[in-house]
C-alpha cells in the first residue's frame, strides 16, 4: 500500500512536532513514512492507496 | 512580497469573545494551513483543548506590535471568572503549571470565528504563551460588580498572527464538534 496526498490538499502546508518531521513544508514532499502518520492519525489530507506494482503482482 | 489588496466587507462587525479553550502548545502534533487557514489539527486523544467557561463579555484579546526592519507583537489574553471554587483554583493552577512550558488558546469572537495563537505555522510551539498574570479581589460588599473573581492574563510575544480555521473546522468548533476539544 502507498499514501497519497489528495488533491485539494496537495498545497496545504504542515507544521508538525510530530518526531522526523521536517520545517513547515507541503504535504506532498513528505515521504512515505511521514504520509503514514498522517494516516494513521485521521488526517483529512493523506488517502492509502494501492501500490501498482502489488496490483500488478497479483494479476 | 508586494502588498496585498484589501476590500472592505459590508457587514456588521461584533467586538469581544464567546469561548475559549487552552491546551499545553506542546501537546499539538501538527496543524495543517490551507491559504493560510488551518485545515486540520492533530492532538491526542487524551490531550485536547480544554474549555475554561469565563465569565460573559470577560474574554479579551489584544496585540501589541512594533517593527521597523524587524516586527514583533505581543499578544494578550485576557479573562475573568467570578465566585472562587474548589474547581475553578484547580483549573487555574492547571494552566499555571501548562504556562511554563508554554500554553496554545483557541478563543471564539463574537461574529462567530474561531482563531488559534501560541502555535504558529513557522515556529510551531515555540512562541507559545508562556507568561501569566493572575489578579483576584474580594470586593467589599456584595454591590461590588465585578469583584469576588479571578482575572487571568496570558502573554506572549512572537511575531505571527493568530490562525483562522478554514470553514469546516470553524464549524466543528463552534459547534461543539471538533475532535480536538473537551467542551464543558
Amino acid at each position: 500500500m502507498k499514501y497519497k496526498v489528495k488533491q485539494n490538499w496537495e498545497n496545504a502546508v504542515i507544521s508538525a512536532t510530530i518526531k522526523g518531521f521536517p520545517a513547515a513544508c507541503k504535504l506532498n514532499e513528505l515521504s512515505q513514512a511521514q504520509l503514514a502518520i498522517l494516516y494513521e492519525a485521521s488526517h483529512p489530507g493523506v488517502e492509502k492507496v494501492e501500490d501498482e506494482k502489488q496490483k500488478n503482482s497479483g494479476k | 512580497m508586494a502588498i496585498a489588496k484589501y476590500s472592505k466587507t459590508c457587514g456588521k462587525n461584533v467586538p469581544g469573545n464567546s469561548r475559549l479553550f487552552f491546551t499545553e502548545a506542546a501537546n499539538i502534533s501538527s496543524i495543517t494551513a490551507t491559504s493560510n487557514e488551518i485545515s486540520d489539527v492533530i492532538m491526542s486523544d487524551t490531550t485536547k483543548f480544554r474549555e475554561f467557561g469565563a465569565d460573559i463579555d470577560s474574554i479579551k484579546f489584544t496585540i501589541e506590535g512594533t517593527g521597523s526592519a524587524s516586527y514583533s507583537e505581543v499578544q494578550k489574553l485576557e479573562a475573568k471568572f467570578s465566585k472562587k471554587t474548589t474547581a475553578l483554583i484547580t483549573a487555574k493552577n492547571s494552566l499555571l503549571d501548562a504556562v511554563a512550558c508554554g500554553v496554545a488558546i483557541i478563543r471564539v469572537d463574537n461574529n462567530g470565528n474561531a482563531w488559534l495563537s501560541g502555535y504558529t505555522v513557522k515556529d510551531k510551539n515555540r512562541r507559545a504563551y508562556n507568561k501569566v498574570t493572575t489578579n483576584f479581589d474580594t470586593g467589599a460588599k456584595p454591590s461590588d460588580e465585578g469583584t469576588a473573581a479571578y482575572t487571568i492574563t496570558l502573554e506572549a510575544e512572537g511575531f505571527d498572527d493568530e490562525l483562522a480555521f478554514d470553514t469546516t473546522l470553524n464549524t466543528a468548533i463552534v459547534g461543539g464538534t471538533a475532535t480536538f476539544i473537551d467542551y464543558n
